[in-house]
């Protein structure tokens, strides 16, 4: 199917998706890995596939969700990649009778740097072998499911449109009931990196049962202007008769289904749980309809992975990363050495910017790595959005490539080859542009930069770019060497006039002048009420930042709110990964207090603030990440000072069941809690419950802590629980990860973390019992 | 000979935006509220309360009373009538709402069950079509020019559904319920 017929179906009715596959060959009695089944029991999968489609499936999947080759090392099957692949599309083609059959990939399993240890280039080869495979052997389009980590999404669309521009391609993130995910990334910002990239349609799937699914999806339709798909599960697995079941029947499926069509569904279909009657139920209810018409946000954003900016009011970008003449800068920067370049991207946060500003100058010195890199630290630290201020086009790329989120290109010379290669880049990675009012030399006259922006606009339009995404910089010359100013505001009032956006670099104009500051801030007061839409600017001059705000209220405006602020100096600095001056602190306080006094009332306390802030949403899981490891150097300095026996709270022995290759939720789990006090063991992952006994046995831990993320190994945890309990092993058994919840951790007789904040909640207060006895 | 049909529950379940409208109420905008969550319950209570039930008969228009031949059905030789309805329980849910003061659960479910009763209808008149091709436009007493007293004579007389009642005044109970007639051209 070419994407223009996929196109113009999706505008005609609503289409129907099929259900889960692994639940359902669970509930079918297939263990282990199900992608399996395309070389093992192709009649098995065959079989399910034709009641989806007797059900009412337009769509069905191939059963390749976990065949990367990843995941099928992870099971030793990395032989069989092609076979799996291949055999799943010829599976699903024989028995698709018309209907579209759609290859299905999902997560390698493992989080790209730097939430993990993937480098984004190794997952989208990954990708991009297993989307060659499916689309060779002839699937009708592509599904991205169960996403969590936008940057590995974004490998993986990268992957299959280099492989194909003609192949349809849906692309979807898992989401938690409060719209983030894991990683937290909004929806708002999935939705809006989306419009920009060459996605298809796009959606949520996984996670959320239908009435939970809805407010997230409800904010996707808002701001999405891509047609939209949509997957919950069916309710959370509960253990019924000794097997797992899915509380969503087929008929309140379909009841809630409807409503995602009501909010515009392009695609409807079912995630975990569902099966064959929840389709047909949905499908006879839904029956033919035609897709609603949406009213879609018009508003452009500028996001980072986290941090999500409109850029509707007054854009302000921080122009301090900017190692042009700042020796120590640079030497730090070529030496891989970004503390200052992030502790800049701090700062100016704190000052009220939307997004900064990244111009290493010394461009020649550097490599690709220094901008990757540069990339994934301020990613670390959930920086603001990011304005590319980079000449050389290729370490452009570089950087756009590895971000995570929707930055802004700074800029583009009004030429048509200079155009050409940032407007790829736009459309291949997403973004905003800077274009500057000029081709090679400044022009002298306001009519003449605007007539040169013009121009560009037509081009722009011309080659799809939405002028929308665009600013003009109407050029500010250093007042100093004689150039007149006004030609500045002339030009931002005629392209104002003209409907177009504008952008200064703001401090150009007082090069070379006594009392910058003043001057910059009059100007761009001038500026702004010519109707300027964004500066680049000096957000240290408190001058300059009180009168943006002054001419901005003057106008009804006002700069986009800041984002709640840490206030507590030592949080900051422990959220902010600032290990060299955490240790500092540390020092100075041993000075005073006692080493115990320090681990316990002081970093103790601080890591419970941040379990709180992360609770509310304040701070997202790369800042508890970095804080735990932040933190861990600084408790490890103290405890040596105590001694072990003194320093932790109690031994914690991890694993993920036997059947699951997940671990990154453990790892999470595991750095958490070794930054709360815990000595913590962790024994693997796919680990068999005889292998947990043996573990326990040596090692004698307080509490084990059991990941399990699929619904087909959860049932081992009631197996590793049991067998402790038989054999007499005396610990507290705590489970967590995607499948489990609290009723199934009760049915099982174990405790159940949420998180792994809730973990070490739960750990603390066990040990404390512990004690009192 | 009269007959019986037990429809699937499926086949009565209502289009939302319709019963909302029923309801005053416009699904684009209650789908993006918090209180879709309490409407879709309140369908799906609804829904395990109907007991959907369909008797049917054919008859030449000749062995009918002129009373109950509705003026748009000149053409036609035979008839079918039919009488659904969705039983007792759905009546007992919404008077037990309107009597506890719950007026908004009771006035979604009434339109819910009202729209419900005509997607039957709909459903067993797709069927008829399916089978006899052309007919009239399906008729209820109450309409044109059959009074809806007619009501009692069908029930009791025609189709004798003995689960229902008819009031003097044409009013059936469960009041979930109609009947409904459809003149065949060609049969």
């Amino acid at each position: 199917m070419r994407r223009n017929e996929f196109f113009q179906l999706l505008q005609e009715r609503v289409l129907f998706l099929d259900g889960a596959y692994g639940t359902e060959f669970f509930k079918r009695g297939v263990n282990g890995l199900i992608e399996l089944l395309n070389i093992e029991d192709p009649e098995e999968v065959q079989k399910l596939h034709r009641e989806y489609i007797e059900a009412g499936s337009d769509i069905i999947l191939t059963n390749t969700f976990s065949a990367n080759r990843l995941k099928l090392r992870a099971y030793n099957l990395e032989k069989d990649l092609e076979r799996i692949n291949i055999n799943a599309v010829k599976i699903a083609k024989s028995v698709s009778g018309g209907k579209f059959v759609f290859g299905d990939i999902s997560s390698t399993g493992n989080f790209i740097s730097p939430l993990g240890d993937l480098d984004f280039e190794e997952a989208y080869e990954v990708f991009k072998e297993q989307a060659s495979l499916l689309i060779e052997a002839g699937v009708d389009g592509i599904i991205l499911e169960t996403m969590s980590d936008l940057k590995e999404l974004k490998a993986a669309i990268i992957a299959v449109r280099d492989l194909s521009h003609e192949i349809p391609l849906i692309a979807h993130m898992t989401f938690e009931a409060d719209g983030k995910t894991v990683s937290g990334t909004s929806v708002e910002i999935f939705a809006t990196l989306m419009n920009d990239l060459d996605v298809d349609v796009v959606g949520i799937n996984c996670s959320l049962e239908p009435d939970e699914m809805l407010p997230v999806f409800t904010k996707l339709s808002e701001l999405s202007m891509k047609p939209l798909c949509v997957e919950p599960n069916a309710g959370k697995p509960i253990l019924k008769k000794g097997r797992l079941s899915y509380k969503t029947t087929p008929k309140e499926f379909a009841v809630y289904m409807a409503d995602f069509i009501e909010l515009g569904a392009n695609i409807v279909g079912g995630c975990c749980g569902t099966g064959p009657e929840h389709i047909k139920v949905m499908c006879k209810y839904i029956s033919n309809q035609k897709p609603r018409k949406r009213q879609v946000k018009r508003e452009q954003y500028l996001s980072s992975r986290t941090i999500l900016r409109p850029t509707d009011t007054f854009l302000v970008i921080g122009e301090r990363i900017n190692a042009s003449g700042k020796k120590k800068l640079q030497a730090k920067i070529q030496q891989m050495d970004f503390s200052q370049v992030v502790e800049l991207s701090q700062l100016q946060e704190q000052e009220g910017c939307d997004a900064i500003d990244l111009n290493f100058g010394i461009e020649k010195l550097l490599t690709h790595d220094h901008f990757r890199r540069a990339i994934v630290e301020l990613d670390k630290r959930s920086s603001l959005p990011v304005s590319f201020d980079i000449q050389n086009l290729h370490f452009l790329e570089s950087a756009m490539r590895e971000y995570a989120g929707r930055g802004l290109i700074n800029s583009a010379f009004a030429r048509e080859d200079h155009l050409e290669e940032r407007i790829r880049l736009l459309k291949k990675y997403g973004g905003m542009l800077i274009v500057l009012a000029m081709e090679k030399h400044v022009p002298e006259t306001a009519q003449q930069r605007f007539k040169i922006a013009m121009k560009t606009a037509e081009f722009l339009k011309d080659h799809d770019v939405d002028l929308e995404r665009v600013y003009f910089d109407p050029l500010v010359l250093p007042a100093g060497a004689k150039n007149d100013y006004h030609a500045t505001l002339k030009a931002i009032e005629l392209m104002n006039r003209a409907g177009l956006k504008t952008s200064i670099g703001l401090s150009n104009l007082s090069f070379g002048l006594a009392n910058r500051e003043s001057v910059n801030a009059a100007f761009l007061a001038l500026c702004i009420e010519k109707g300027l839409s964004a500066a680049i600017l000096n957000s240290a001059e408190a001058t300059t930042m009180n009168v943006l705000r002054g001419a901005l209220q003057l106008k009804g405006k006002e700069p986009a709110k800041t984002e709640q602020v840490i206030e507590d100096e030592l949080v900051k600095l422990i959220v902010s990964g600032q290990k060299e001056k955490l240790m500092n602190f540390v020092k100075d306080s041993l000075k005073e207090k006692e080493p115990l006094y320090i681990s316990q009332n002081m970093l103790a306390r601080a890591m419970e603030q941040i379990g709180t802030l992360y609770s509310k949403g304040i701070i997202y899981l790369p800042h508890l990440i970095l804080a735990s490891e932040t933190v861990q150097p600084a408790f490890d300095y103290l405890n040596n000072l105590l001694g072990e026996a003194q320093a932790k709270l109690g031994k914690v022995l991890l694993a993920t069941v036997q059947g699951d290759i997940h671990d990154i939720g453990k790892r999470i789990v595991a750095t958490v809690l070794k930054s709360g006090g815990f000595e913590v063991y962790d024994v693997g992952k796919d680990v068999p419950a005889q292998k947990i006994l043996s573990e326990c046995e040596r090692l004698k831990p307080d509490i084990v802590g059991l990941s399990a993320m699929m619904t087909t190994t959860v049932g081992q945890v009631k197996e590793v629980s049991d067998l402790l309990k038989k054999n007499n092993v005396r610990v507290v058994v705590i489970a967590g990860g995607a499948s489990m919840n609290e009723q199934l951790a009760n049915q099982f007789g174990v405790l159940y973390a949420k998180d792994a904040l809730k973990a070490l909640e739960i750990c603390k207060k066990i040990v404390r019992k512990e004690n009192e006895r | 000979m009269v007959h019986t049909y037990k429809p699937e529950k499926e086949e009565c379940m209502p289009d939302k935006r319709i019963f909302l409208a029923r309801a005053g109420a416009k699904y684009s905008t209650l789908a993006r509220d918090q209180l879709i969550k309490k409407i879709n319950s309140l369908f799906l209570e609804a829904y395990d309360q109907i007991d959907p039930v369909v008797w049917y008969s054919f008859f030449e228009k000749s062995e009918l009373p002129k009373e109950l031949i509705p003026d748009t059905f000149e053409n036609v030789g035979k008839i079918t009538i039919f009488l659904s309805t969705l039983g007792k329980k759905i009546d007992m849910l919404i008077e037990y709402y309107s009597d506890s003061g719950k007026t908004f659960e009771s006035l979604i479910i009434d339109s819910w069950a009202s729209e419900s009763l005509e997607k039957l209808n709909e459903n067993v008149d797709r069927k008829f079509r399916e089978q006899f091709g052309a007919g009239t436009m399906r008729f209820s007493p109450g309409y044109g020019n059959v009074d809806m007293r007619m009501n009692k004579y069908i029930v009791e007389r025609l189709l004798r559904a003995d689960q229902v009642k008819v009031l003097e005044s044409g009013v059936m109970i469960p009041r979930k319920t109609t009947t409904c007639m459809i003149g065949w051209l060609s049969v």
